[in-house]
Order: C-alpha cells, then sequence, then structure tokens
C-alpha cells in the first residue's frame, strides 16, 4: 500500500526528456510545487501563482481559432499513429455513477479500466465535448477561463497487455504539438508536478502551463485509490487532456476565454444589450488579475470586489466605474456559454425535467434567460441557441441534424420560466409570510430548495424578490441539496427486498445461479438441486424463473407443489419466496414449472416496451429516451422523456406505429456482444434502460427496428405480440411522459372491461353509451345545486334555533352549554357559525340516537375546545377531540347527560 | 376528426367530475344519484 508522498516521489517526474531537452526542475516561490521549465522561473505559471500574462500578449502565434486548433491536434495524433475515435455523446449513459462526461478518460471508465471492455482503438485521439457543472459559478467574470462545456481533446494509450509508451513519449509528443505544430517558444512552457485522483484511480500528472494559462494535464493513471492508500493497477493508462479552448486562447489573448470561443455571440449580445465598450485599459487589467478567481477556493463576489478596489487605487478610477462596466459582461458571458452548453447538452439527448441531467439544462436555460433579462435583452434565448448551432454545425454535424428538436425544447422551457417569473413576486411574498408566521427570520437554504422545488424558481430569481434577510446560500448548495434529495430517494427506490440481514449473510456463502431461463425463454419447467432453504426463501444450482429485474416482473409458477410467490437476484445468486416450504430439503431435487400465462404475458410486454419506445421516438423526436419500465403479464408502461403532452392525435400515431412494426412479424434476434462492438455497431442508443454492467452485453435486436441492451426475456418475433393498445398517457413529472399499454390478449380484456363500464355508467344514467359523459355533466350540476338549496335550508333552520339562544358573560367569555334534542352534528355546526364570535366559547349537545358534542372557543377565549369536547365524549362513554378552537365528537350514555351538562356549567363557572 | 373511442369517452366522463378514477366511475355516480334523491327529500321534509 503506497501513500501520497510515494506517489509524488521525485523519481516518478524525472524524465529524461526533461534532461535532453534543457529543462531543470525548480519550485515555486507562490505554491510550493516543482515545476520543471527551459528558464529559471519564480513561479510554475499556474494562475493561482501569476496573473494572466497571455492576455493582450499571446503565446501562440495566428491568433488561431479553435477550429483550426482541432484540426492540427488531431492531424498530428493521427499522424503519430493514434487512431482517431469520434465523439462520446456529453450523457455519460454507460458510466452508472455520472450524468455527464467531464472529461475523455469518462468515455473509458469503468468498462475499459477495468478489463471489462476493449478500448475502441490503442493509441487513440479524440475531440471530446464535455459538460462540468462544478464550474458553474466561475463561469462570466468569475475566473474569466471556466466553461460549463468544453472540448477536450485527448491522446489515450492503454498499456495492457503490453506497453505502447509511457511518460517520455507522452511529454515529448506535447511538447512537440505546441512547439512545432503550435510554434509556441518551449522556454514559455512549464511542467508542474502533480497529483491526480478520480473516480478510484490515481497516478502522478504534469499540468502543462504557459503564462499563467493550464493547456494541458498529462496524467500517467497507474494507482487505485483505497481507503487505507494507493495500490497498483492492472493496466498503465496515459490519460491526456489539452483544453481546446485554453489553447485558443493563449493564442488570441482575448481578455477572457468567452472573447475567443464565440465572437459573434458576443458581439450580438452586446449590440442587443446597448452596452457601452469598455475601457480598455481597465476591463484587461481586471481580467488578467482574475487568474487567482476560483470558486472552489474563495467567496467569487468577495475576491471580485478586491480585485475591484485594487484596479481603483492603482488606475484612478473610481469603483463604480469599473463595475458598471464588468457587470454587463458577467451576464453576456454567461449567456453565450450556457446556450452553447445546451446546444450539446438537449442534442445528445437530454429534455429539461425537475430532476437530474433534466434538471442541470433547466438551470442553464434559466440562469440564461434571468441574465438576458438583466441586460434588458428582449430577445428569446432560441435565438442565441441557433447562432451556436451554426457556428458548431459543420465540426458536429450531429447537433445541426437535431436543431429543430433542440429549438423546440428551448423554445418549450422559455415559455414556463416567463409564466412562473410573471407570478415570482407574490409566490415569494407568501412564502415569506408564511416563514413569518411559522416564527422563522431569515430565509434558509431549505426554503431556496422548496420554493425552486415546488414553483421553479431559480434561487438567483427568489433573492431579487426577497424583503427578509436571506441566509448566505449560494445557488450550489441549494442544487448540492436538490441533488442530494434525489440521491435519497433513488436509493430508497433500489433497496433491495425487505430481507433480513441474516438472509442477506447466507446467500453471500452461496454460489451464483445457473440462469436456464435465458437458454430458452418458451421452456416452461426444468428441474434442480435445493441448495439452501431459509424461512419460505429457497436458493436453487440453476433456475427456469426469470427474476425481477430491469422493470420486469418476475416469474411465478410450482417448485415441487409449493408455490413460487416471488423471485429476486441477488449479485447472482437467485432467490425464490415460496408459499411453504414444507416437506422440502436441502440437496432434494425438485421440478420447476413457471406459470405459462405470467412468462408470456410479460414477455410480450417486454417486447412491446421496444417497439413502443422507438415508435414515440419516431413520432415525437430524436430527443426521446426511455426513463423508467414496468412490465407485467397483463399492463406495462414505458416512460419516456419528453417535454409536453402529447396531443391525442401524437398518440394515436405512436399506436399505428407499433402496430404495423407487429404486422410485419419483424424477428426479434438475441445475442451476446462485446461491449465495445455493441457501442461501435450500434452506438450508445443500445443504453436505453441505463449503464448495464459486465464485458459483454446482451443485444435485443427488433431487425431494423429497435436495438438495446437488455437482460430481459422476449418473444422472437413481433407478431407474438398481437397487438398494442394505449390506454392511458401520464405526466409522472415534468419532462417525463409516461405511456401505459395493454397487448395481446390483455388489451381485448381491457377493452371489454371498458365496454362493460360504459354500458354501466350509460343503464346508471338511463343514457346510451355516447351520451355518458353529457348525461354525467347534468347530473352533477343537478347534485351541486340541490347542495346549495340544503346550504341554505340548514342556515335558515339554525338561525330559527339560535333564537332563543343566550350566551352568558363570565368575565370576556360570552358562555352557552345546550343540549338540542333531534339534531345531528352538521345542524350543531350551522348553530355554531350563528354564534361563533372571538369571545365565544359554546358547547353544544345534539340528543338523538346517541349525543353529538360540537365546542368552539374563540380566538380570545382562552380554553381548549378540543380537550373539553374530549373530556365531555369520554364522560359521555364515547368519543371525541379536535382543535383548540374546535372540537367534534360523540357519547352514547344518554343517562348521564343531566349530570355531564351540570358539570360542565359547573367547571365553566355558569 | 378522430372517432371517439370508448376510452375517450370515459375519458371526458371523468374530467367532468374534475379527473375521478374511471374505475370508480359507475360508484360515483351511484353516490351522486343516492345524494341527489337524499337532499330531495330533506329539502321536502
Amino acid at each position: 500500500m503506497l501513500s501520497k508522498v510515494d506517489l509524488m516521489k521525485s523519481e516518478h517526474f524525472a524524465l529524461d526528456f526533461f534532461k535532453k531537452n534543457g529543462f531543470s526542475r525548480q519550485k515555486c516561490k507562490k505554491c510550493g510545487n516543482n515545476f520543471w521549465a527551459q528558464v529559471a522561473r519564480d513561479f510554475c505559471q499556474d494562475a493561482s501563482c501569476i496573473s494572466y500574462e497571455f492576455i493582450g500578449n499571446p503565446t501562440i502565434p495566428g491568433k488561431l481559432k479553435w477550429k483550426t486548433i482541432r484540426e492540427k491536434y488531431l492531424k498530428f495524433f493521427a499522424d503519430q499513429g493514434h487512431t482517431k475515435v469520434n465523439r462520446y455523446p456529453v450523457v455519460a449513459r454507460w458510466k452508472p455513477d455520472t450524468l455527464f462526461v467531464g472529461a475523455s478518460i469518462f468515455d473509458f471508465m469503468p468498462w475499459v479500466l477495468n478489463g471489462s471492455a476493449k478500448p475502441p482503438a490503442n493509441p487513440l485521439v479524440i475531440d471530446q465535448p464535455s459538460v462540468r457543472f462544478g464550474d458553474i459559478d466561475n463561469v462570466g467574470l468569475g475566473s474569466g477561463r471556466h466553461c460549463t462545456q468544453f472540448s477536450m481533446m485527448a491522446h489515450h494509450c492503454f498499456n495492457s497487455p503490453k506497453e505502447i509508451y509511457w511518460k517520455e513519449k507522452t511529454v515529448g509528443l506535447c511538447y512537440d504539438f505546441f512547439t512545432k505544430q503550435l510554434k509556441l517558444p518551449g522556454d514559455e512552457l512549464t511542467f508542474v508536478e502533480n497529483l491526480w485522483k478520480g473516480g478510484g484511480n490515481a497516478g502522478p500528472c504534469f499540468e502543462v502551463m504557459t503564462k499563467g494559462n493550464e493547456i494541458a494535464t498529462l496524467v500517467f493513471m497507474q494507482f487505485m485509490q483505497k481507503p487505507a492508500g494507493y495500490v497498483p493497477m492492472k493496466m498503465k493508462v496515459v490519460d491526456t487532456g489539452y483544453g481546446l479552448e485554453r489553447i485558443s486562447w493563449a493564442s488570441q489573448g482575448t481578455p477572457t476565454i468567452y472573447d475567443c470561443i464565440y465572437p459573434k455571440v458576443i458581439d450580438f449580445l452586446k449590440k442587443e444589450g446597448r452596452v457601452k465598450t469598455y475601457n480598455k485599459k481597465v476591463f484587461e487589467e481586471f481580467c488578467k488579475l482574475s487568474s487567482v478567481m476560483n470558486v472552489e477556493d474563495i467567496n467569487v463576489e468577495e475576491q471580485r470586489k478586491l480585485l475591484v478596489k485594487q484596479i481603483s487605487e492603482k488606475l484612478g478610477v473610481t469603483t463604480d466605474s469599473i463595475l458598471e462596466q464588468i457587470y454587463p459582461y458577467h451576464h453576456i458571458y454567461r449567456v453565450a456559454d450556457h446556450t452553447k452548453a445546451l446546444c450539446f447538452i438537449l442534442g445528445d439527448g437530454i429534455v429539461p425535467a425537475n430532476i437530474q441531467e433534466g434538471y442541470l439544462a433547466r438551470l442553464l436555460i434559466r440562469r440564461g434567460l434571468h441574465s438576458l433579462h438583466r441586460l434588458g435583452i428582449d430577445i428569446e434565448l432560441g435565438c442565441i441557441v441557433e447562432k451556436h448551432i451554426r457556428e458548431l454545425g459543420d465540426t458536429y454535424p450531429e447537433i445541426l441534424e437535431r436543431s429543430d428538436d433542440i429549438l423546440k425544447m428551448v423554445e418549450v422551457e422559455e415559455e414556463k420560466y416567463k409564466s412562473n417569473i410573471k407570478n415570482a413576486h407574490s409566490a415569494v411574498k407568501k412564502f415569506e409570510d408564511l416563514l413569518l408566521r411559522s416564527g422563522k427570520k431569515k430565509f434558509d437554504k431549505k426554503s431556496f430548495v422548496m420554493l425552486y422545488e415546488s414553483r421553479g424558481l431559480d434561487p438567483d430569481i427568489v433573492k431579487e424578490h426577497l424583503n427578509m434577510p436571506a441566509d448566505s446560500v449560494t445557488t450550489i448548495d441549494v442544487r448540492e441539496e436538490i441533488r442530494k434529495n434525489l440521491e435519497k430517494e433513488e436509493g430508497q427506490k433500489h433497496k433491495f427486498g425487505d430481507y433480513k440481514d441474516e438472509v442477506v449473510g447466507f446467500l453471500s456463502d452461496l454460489p451464483v445461479t445457473e440462469k436456464l431461463y435465458y437458454d430458452d425463454e418458451k421452456k416452461l419447467n426444468g428441474e434442480a438441486t435445493i441448495l439452501k432453504i431459509f424461512d419460505n426463501l429457497v436458493v436453487l444450482d440453476k433456475t427456469i424463473f426469470y427474476p425481477r429485474g430491469g422493470g420486469a416482473e418476475p416469474d411465478v409458477g410450482n417448485l415441487e407443489g409449493s408455490r413460487v410467490l416471488d423471485v429476486e437476484n441477488k449479485n447472482g445468486v437467485i432467490v425464490h419466496t415460496l408459499d411453504t416450504v414444507k416437506g422440502l430439503q436441502e440437496g432434494q431435487i425438485v421440478g420447476l414449472q413457471v406459470d405459462k400465462k405470467t412468462r408470456e404475458g410479460i414477455t410480450r410486454h417486454h417486447t412491446a416496451t421496444h417497439v413502443v419506445n422507438t415508435s414515440s421516438r419516431r413520432v415525437l423526436g430524436e430527443h426521446v429516451w426511455q426513463e423508467g419500465t414496468k412490465k407485467d403479464f397483463d399492463k406495462a408502461y414505458l416512460n419516456v422523456t419528453h417535454y409536453e403532452m402529447p396531443s391525442v392525435e401524437q398518440v394515436k400515431k405512436i399506436e399505428k406505429v407499433a402496430n404495423d412494426i407487429i404486422k410485419k412479424k419483424v424477428k426479434v434476434i438475441k445475442s451476446i456482444m462485446g461491449r465495445t462492438e455493441a457501442e461501435r455497431k450500434y452506438g450508445f442508443r443500445i443504453y436505453q434502460g441505463g449503464a448495464v454492467p459486465g464485458r459483454d452485453l446482451r443485444i435485443v435486436n427488433i431487425d431494423g427496428w429497435d436495438i438495446e441492451a437488455c437482460g430481459g426475456l422476449h418473444i422472437d418475433n413481433t407478431s407474438e405480440i398481437g397487438r398494442v393498445l394505449i390506454t392511458k398517457v401520464d405526466k409522472p413529472h415534468d419532462g417525463v411522459i409516461r405511456f401505459i399499454f395493454r397487448v395481446g390478449e390483455a388489451a381485448d380484456k381491457w377493452e371489454l372491461s371498458r365496454k362493460e363500464l360504459l354500458n354501466k355508467c350509460g343503464k346508471l344514467l338511463k343514457v346510451k353509451p355516447a351520451s355518458v359523459p353529457t348525461a354525467t355533466g347534468k347530473l352533477f350540476v343537478k347534485w351541486k345545486l340541490l347542495r346549495k338549496k340544503l346550504e341554505i335550508k340548514k342556515q335558515k333552520d339554525a338561525k330559527k334555533m339560535v333564537k332563543g339562544m343566550e350566551t352568558k358573560k363570565v368575565g370576556t367569555v360570552d358562555l352557552l352549554v345546550k343540549e338540542i334534542p333531534g339534531v345531528g352534528l352538521k345542524e350543531l355546526q350551522g348553530v355554531s357559525k350563528q354564534l361563533s364570535t372571538d369571545n365565544t366559547f359554546v358547547a353544544l349537545l345534539g340528543v338523538g340516537d346517541k349525543i353529538h358534542v360540537l365546542c368552539s372557543a374563540g380566538k380570545n377565549v382562552g380554553i381548549n375546545a378540543g380537550l373539553i369536547t374530549s373530556k365531555i365524549c369520554s364522560d359521555l362513554g364515547g368519543k371525541g377531540g379536535g382543535s383548540p378552537t374546535l372540537g367534534q365528537g360523540f357519547g352514547v350514555n344518554k343517562s348521564k347527560l343531566k349530570a355531564i351538562v351540570k358539570k360542565i356549567k359547573t367547571e365553566l363557572i355558569i | 376528426m378522430i372517432k371517439k373511442t370508448i376510452s375517450d369517452i370515459l375519458e371526458e366522463t371523468s374530467k367532468t367530475l374534475g379527473g375521478v378514477d374511471i374505475d370508480q366511475l359507475p360508484q360515483i355516480l351511484e353516490k351522486f344519484k343516492d345524494d341527489i334523491s337524499d337532499m330531495e327529500k330533506e329539502l321536502k321534509g
């Protein structure tokens, strides 16, 4: 086991390359890190140690645009023996622990790095668009260098089973690329020694710097992180990352990274917002010094104030004038950054929603709109997104292809936001009143989260409408809280069964169960040996019972005369829950029989789920992904991502498209395929059900229609489905649509039951089925009218009853205790309403078959009506209770009535 | 113009009553009828 100190030993960094090329090892006088440079330097050139010295003084000649650098990079590494690999989606659907791809190495995590899958090429070069939400508050005039979406160009080398290249060549290639391809002078480069950690892996790394700009990182991944330290990995991996936008920035020397990536968008926003041109000297000075700003380490707001003060003193301009110049640009950069990120996120299939990736997409749209609002720009956000799409389209044509979808989603989301913002002031005010009434004096984190979740109001917007002081909560804190809540929900969802600890314990000693159900999905019987019995749970050496999983319900059936009620898979050990284990013993060979109707029903519904999923994508758009499913023998549901409720016509069309495929009798081919091969052949659409573990994937191919990685049981031909009937469409949460459907006989049966239901309604209403809605409407109106009439009558009756009832004044309280023969609780309520004031206490006893009790107390009375009611009812042999202002109940013992009334009057001093 | 299916009619009926559970429709209609009869009696008596 190695420690961090072991990993940072100089032997990991002392390369022949450095010696041969005139580099020497030096120590930064500010951060203390060791670094390699060709000239003597005091500082390592990291942004936290020096300002951005390249602003206005670029280190790479030629003012190169990102597209040129990208082409040069990919060509250089291809010429050096690397295979060019196409980019992966920014949504990490293959990676179970991450929402977005944050770096190119995510493409190969965990399956390539843990040896489960082969890399798509080796060595390889890639331009991987990446997304990082951790830096979102640095975007704009934060650090001036952070982008929510950026391109990580990389060359990777997986040194297993034999070494291809390692540190010397990696550093050499990096040096050659910068100095020979981009003509960056070698003495302007420093290689800073550091330790990289991520995703459970670690290794020494060089951070490549030039004049305060980190333009690349070269990681030599070779250790696994364990709680007690580090152990060597089987595979040594060269993991590099070259920041495309950072390199372009180093070449253009613009004030911020944003000015160099999308100048046209920036100019457009400046024009639309009528933003004054800044004082170049002041603005550049601010941008150079903002190198130290990083939200991870400091409070950006505080740091910004300090910088402004510093510049004000140095250049002799007022702080107000500096702030007036920089703030519009802060918002311009934010809009430009967020809209570019949306092109990739929405283009790669995310729909704005309240959860997970969808929530983050929504966040970007709302922050973008908020910034537009602050700039006073009255244009649609989609207009800016479209400008990015046009700019990105030739490099990433897939984004151009999805532009209609992307723009529609932004439009729908913008409408939702505008409707929210319209009501923001009153929503915040109501929430504040609620907090004040409950004694709170500050608007805390929980309140921000609640207002976001209930009204969709972003914390930035809430702050603008707040009257009461707010806790110093940042947007990051609120997002983190929401994320934690989501994780909690997810954790609960995936809880395994209700097995006791001792059951889980005994399962861990058992071998993996042989799965016979994949051999022939139509085979319904077999034999197996009982390995273990615990309570009503049985584990066999092999089974034909398909366990619950992937949204599919389990098989049920018979095990040597006992009924199989449930089947679950616990880490490969399949556990059968029986109604009884009487007569069964460990070691016994038993007969297994799966229930035919259940198996066939679940299997047909499962294949139909794949069919409906693709049908909905064909009708609603390419953004549609499966979000969740449940398959039972008589019905199934499929949740898909979509931004609005589909119309009746769209639903009918989805149903028709699905039924056309069923009629075409398409083969359903099931095969096992290597992960990398499957991804290369079919793309990432195969991960409809989320990340799938393992080296090999089970591919279910509805020939020419739908291909998914799926461990479920399926039919052999779509014709076996019979037909699909979508019986309900729902919206379980924002951004997700649920189709509930039934197939074959289940659909027929359901249709029949609906027909019977409608006939029954028709008979009740004495009308034809088609007239049921109209007749129901009439009945409802009649019911409401009579209810109103009855209400009026009761009020009149109560008024009559109240006549002659007088309260007695005791101190400041008006008291009345009254028995009223022959009335129920409703009448007592009417009487109480007539008599109630802030100073009245009324105890009413309606004497019929039983005694109804009602006590009410005005707010100034100081008597607890609920407690008194409880006591009276208990004394009368009944039950009652309520709030301090109203109590209701009943008693049964009429013989005690007079004594009780007397007792109440005495106790209440009448 | 799409012809109304049985499901569409039931859905429309449910919406008339504020979106009640379709499976419960007969029981709900029955209850309305009983309530109406009781209320009429109460108003008369």
